[in-house]
């Protein structure tokens, strides 16, 4: 039965479900069912009861002061908290729809199922989300809530999501910066393919207003291995010119600008204390849910 | 295809495949043409690559394309064999030249030592000389022999050609005429020259520099203005080289048989025949115990061992009697030195049964004296068959069953007595012509001086058309008698009266005569003369049988005219007629024999006897085995072969379905009587070998020379033949790895 839900953290599996919803509900599902900490509990800050303690609890939030006293083991329970907010901010730009050959999914589908599984996740939580998706400039933007019923209307904007044009996410992440108003975790899924010193400018801006910052570098696999073996004629996303060339002779001197690139982004999040985390579109999904729960974590304490 | 490409190219067709070189080319061409095509999100970075790595993929790509091409083009060029020589001294041409080659073709040139004929070795030293020749050239061969033969006039671009025209060449057996070669390379010049394709020419004459091929450069004659004009033109915009086969100072030692002859005119089988051959050994030193044969019909019949003395004839006699008639291959041979071609010598000879003599009488009584004298002189051998007849008979008659036929005071010929007799002493009979108180001068000056072919012609030449050796004059008589002058005995038919004045020659009185007018240029000689000065002998040689003429008649039957009937002359009267009666059919006899044994360059001929049908002969040449050369016959039975080019002898067959005259029996004696033996032999002035140095030829020569000392010794290893074949092999395995590595190394350094 585990098994059974973790399947579709995988890619290949989630391709073959139709709706946000559902690929939401099954990665977050299968995510939860494993060894990791359950997300319902222990979060909060505000205590309410105790608990009898059964087998299998975690000792760290056993109440030692009433086990003196009382010689019973009982567990501490915490109110819960929704004043914690996250930005989903969802790169819509053209460069998102380039698939490879051999990738399940898009880069804009995958960098879908992650936002929906946040928001999903998020909402479980009784915390608040907000999504905002983006090209050369804002498109759609979904105040933050935390009612159940908002998911619906999360994954609807997600859904609408065209993905034609071009990339310029220097000066809208200045522009999000200011809107953001109330400090929570924002969550960056893009390709990130504009200039990096402008990305970082704008993340810096983020963080500025003291907010978190999650960055996932979504590429496809062919982005990062270059794997073409024959003329190719490259058609330019974004409006870049088109070019024939044999693939293997450039293959090396790509890769190196392509490090070099993933490097600057990289390193300018490292110096922001920005979580980057680069992606690939073949990888499984639970990488991006911990490294936001992770995040998460780090804003409670 | 040019044909210079010829000279530089051993298979210029391959230079066909060239275009193949591009292939590389027009698929690269067509790769970049087919292509798959991406959407690329991350086209900066792409794009920065591009700009990164432009330069560095054009010059790879186009250094592995340059790779390619020179691999398919090396491979064309090997596969059309350069040659090395040519190509390595086109940087250095002097513009094209056309090397005109003369190769002396006299056989000579068959001297032999070292295992090498000078013949070869000129052919090795042309081959090399072409080798050494540059692209773009021409090369033209002439063979000098008794008349210049052109064996490549166009000037040839394809040395492979020109060499197989080379290698084929044989020796020639006879001298060579060195201004009629020089002659045909002015003309080969000329005609070169108005194509406009050379820039020079070099005339390059091989030799073994021989003094009866090049003593005419000693002459101080018109011959030698004539060279010096030639040669000065020759030098004209190209040069002159004389090329030496082997070093002056070799005297090359050789002997050869120079004659062979039968003591007599005629054979039989009655008496044993006489040969005498003349051996003359070209050297400085005598040769003891030379060993000489006679061969009679390809058989040994007799052997001789003769001391000969240094450069000197020397005589072998060899007798042998026939027994059967016909004709028969004399051969005399000796052992074999370094030029064996003069080691032997033939001579064609019809042996008779019987030595058949003809007497045509036109009066009664004109040929008494002569048969008695005839038959008293063949009392003893019997070898002469005489019949005689009137000449009203003569047209019945077969005029060729008869080796000498005399007219004795005939008054005159029909057109067709003429024709036939004719026809007879120029197929070698011979013919005896007494005149007498019957002969009509006009008469006989029309018919058979003139003949009736002259008088067609007008009598545009000097000779006549018909057999008599001299024109007939008036009837001369002072009542005198006159006697014989034989002035020196010249003609062996007075030799046995000379130093003998007892025996009477000169004491014959002759009363009366026809004087005879012997034109100057014509072919007749006075033989005899009378004291008045008038020819009373004169010998004609017609065709390739001999006519005598006797201006008197020897017997009684002719008296003078109111002079108390004395004959003409007393000649039957004297002691000594019967050898001169004798003499003169043994003068005239024998011309079928000279007919038969001709020098090598001659043309051989006859006329057969009967009716043959057109092609119906063949000759069977020496030296070609199983192979008779088939002779056109006209209608009237003549037929030629020739020019002979090898000595030896040749045996002419009739075949004889062919013959249509009339019953077997006779067409197996025409069969017999056609199938002849002839001899070819060398002209022996080529076998002194004497030779000239450079330095010793004509000043003319010296003159114009540019010298080129080859010494002897160099054989046909260091002949050209190395290709530049290898080479580009090798270039192509080597470019075959470079284009492996590049391709390795683009693929993997940079994928």
């Amino acid at each position: 039965m585990v098994d059974a839900k973790k399947k579709y953290l995988d890619p290949q599996t989630l391709s073959k479900l139709d709706g946000l919803q559902l690929q939401a509900r099954k990665i977050v599902e299968g995510y939860v069912s494993g060894p990791h900490r359950s997300p319902y509990h222990g979060f909060s800050i505000e205590f309410t009861q105790h608990r009898q303690y059964v087998p299998g609890d975690d000792l760290r939030h056993v109440d030692w002061k009433v086990f003196g006293r009382t010689d019973k083991v009982y567990l501490k329970q915490y109110e819960e908290e929704t004043n914690l907010v996250s930005y989903i901010l969802l790169d819509t730009s053209e460069s998102m729809l380039y698939q490879g050959a051999h990738s399940p999914l898009s880069k804009l589908d995958y960098a879908k199922c992650i936002a929906a599984s946040l928001a999903y996740l998020v909402l479980q939580q009784q915390d608040s989300v907000g999504v905002a998706t983006f090209d050369a400039q804002i498109g759609n933007y979904v105040q933050p809530s935390g009612q159940p019923s908002h998911l619906k209307q999360l994954l609807h904007v997600l859904e609408q999501t065209p993905g034609e044009k071009k990339t310029s996410m220097g000066p809208l992440f200045h522009d999000l910066a200011e809107r953001f108003k109330k400090r929570g975790i924002v969550v960056i899924l893009s390709d990130l393919f504009d200039d990096p010193e402008k990305i970082i400018a704008g993340i810096k801006h983020f963080r500025h207003r003291q907010h978190d910052v999650i960055v996932f570098h979504v590429l496809d696999a062919d982005e990062r291995e270059f794997p073409f073996n024959q003329m190719t004629r490259f058609c330019g996303l974004e409006h870049w010119p088109d070019r024939i060339t044999d693939p293997r002779q450039l293959r090396q001197v790509y890769l190196r600008e392509m490090d070099k690139f993933v490097d600057k982004i990289s390193r300018g999040c490292r110096g922001q204390q920005v979580d980057y985390v680069p992606l690939l579109t073949n990888q499984s999904l639970d990488i991006a849910l911990t490294s936001y729960l992770a995040g998460r974590m780090v804003q409670k304490t | 295809m040019p044909v210079w490409l010829n000279g530089l190219f051993a298979s210029p067709w391959m230079l066909l495949w060239i275009p193949a070189a591009v292939a590389p080319l027009v698929i690269h061409l067509l790769y970049r043409q087919r292509y798959q095509e991406v959407s690329w999100a991350a086209m900066e970075y792409l794009l920065a690559a591009i700009e990164k790595s432009a330069r560095r993929m054009r010059i790879q790509q186009w250094l592995l394309l340059l790779v390619r091409m020179l691999l398919l083009l090396f491979i064309v060029l090997a596969m059309a064999e350069p040659m090395l020589r040519h190509l390595s001294t086109l940087p250095l041409s002097k513009g094209r030249t056309h090397h005109i080659f003369l190769l002396d073709g006299s056989y000579s040139m068959g001297y032999r030592a070292d295992n090498v004929t000078d013949f070869e070795l000129a052919k090795q030293q042309i081959a090399k000389q072409i080798g050494e020749g540059q692209g773009g050239d021409g090369y033209s061969l002439i063979k000098m022999g008794e008349e210049a033969e052109v064996i490549v006039g166009q000037p040839s671009y394809d040395l492979q050609q020109f060499l197989a025209e080379l290698e084929g060449l044989a020796i020639g057996e006879a001298g060579a005429d060195l201004d009629a070669a020089i002659q045909s390379a002015q003309q080969l010049i000329e005609s070169s020259g108005e194509s406009g394709v050379f820039n020079r020419h070099a005339v390059i004459i091989v030799s073994d520099l021989g003094y009866t091929t090049w003593e005419s450069g000693l002459r101080g004659d018109d011959a030698e203005i004539q060279r010096v004009d030639q040669l000065a033109q020759l030098a004209d915009g190209g040069a002159i080289e004389v090329v030496p086969l082997r070093e002056a100072n070799i005297k090359r030692q050789n002997t050869a048989i120079i004659d062979l002859a039968a003591s007599e005119q005629i054979a039989s089988v009655a008496e044993p025949t006489q040969f005498v051959a003349t051996l003359h050994p070209f050297t400085s030193r005598p040769q003891e115990g030379q060993t000489v044969e006679l061969w009679i019909d390809d058989v040994r019949v007799d052997q001789k061992t003769v001391d000969l003395p240094a450069d000197k004839d020397t005589q072998v006699a060899f007798s042998y009697s026939f027994v059967d008639p016909g004709p028969h291959a004399v051969s005399v041979r000796m052992a074999g030195d370094q030029l064996p071609i003069d080691d032997r010598r033939d001579l064609a000879i019809d042996v008779k049964e019987k030595i058949r003599i003809l007497l045509v009488r036109g009066k009664q009584g004109a040929t008494l004296p002569l048969l008695a004298a005839i038959k008293s002189a063949d009392e003893k051998v019997n070898a002469t068959k005489v019949e005689v007849v009137d000449d009203s008979r003569l047209a019945e008659l077969n005029l060729n069953d008869y080796d000498c036929i005399f007219l004795c005071n005939v008054a005159q010929w029909t057109t067709q007595e003429a024709s036939r007799l004719k026809n007879y002493v120029e197929q070698g009979g011979g013919l005896v012509t007494i005149l007498g108180d019957q002969v009509i001068p006009e008469q006989y000056n029309r018919d058979v001086y003139d003949g009736v072919d002259r008088a067609k012609n007008s009598g545009s030449s000097e000779n006549p058309t018909g057999f008599l050796p001299a024109k007939i004059g008036e009837s001369f008589c002072d009542t005198k008698y006159h006697f014989p002058d034989p002035k020196d005995y010249a003609h062996p038919l007075l030799a046995p009266w000379k130093g003998n004045p007892r025996t009477g020659l000169t004491g014959v009185p002759v009363l009366q005569y026809f004087k005879l007018d012997v034109p100057k240029g014509s072919d007749g000689n006075a033989i005899l003369w009378l004291d008045t000065g008038d020819p009373l002998l004169v010998l004609s040689r017609i065709g390739s049988g001999w006519s005598l003429l006797l201006s008197t008649d020897p017997t009684e039957s002719s008296r003078v005219i109111n002079d108390s009937g004395r004959s003409w002359s007393l000649i039957s009267s004297w002691l000594n007629a019967q050898p001169f009666f004798d003499g003169l059919w043994r003068a005239v006899v024998g011309g079928r024999l000279n007919g038969s044994n001709i020098e090598v360059g001659q043309w051989l001929g006859g006329k057969a006897f009967g009716s043959i049908g057109p092609q119906s002969a063949s000759m069977e040449v020496p030296g070609v085995v199983s192979h008779n050369q088939r002779i056109a016959v006209t209608p009237d039975g003549s037929w030629s072969f020739g020019p002979t080019e090898k000595s030896g002898i040749y045996r002419l067959r009739m075949e004889e379905d062919a013959l249509s005259s009339g019953g077997s029996s006779a067409a197996a004696e025409a069969t017999v009587m056609n199938d002849q033996v002839y001899a070819v032999n060398i002209n022996p002035r080529e076998s002194n070998l004497k030779s000239f140095s450079l330095e010793e030829l004509a000043p003319e020569w010296r003159q114009y020379l540019s010298e080129q000392i080859i010494t002897a010794g160099r054989t046909s290893s260091e002949l050209p033949g190395e290709r530049l074949g290898a080479l580009f092999l090798w270039l192509v395995l080597l470019l075959l790895f470079l284009e492996t590595f590049l391709a390795w190394w683009i693929g993997n350094r940079f994928a």
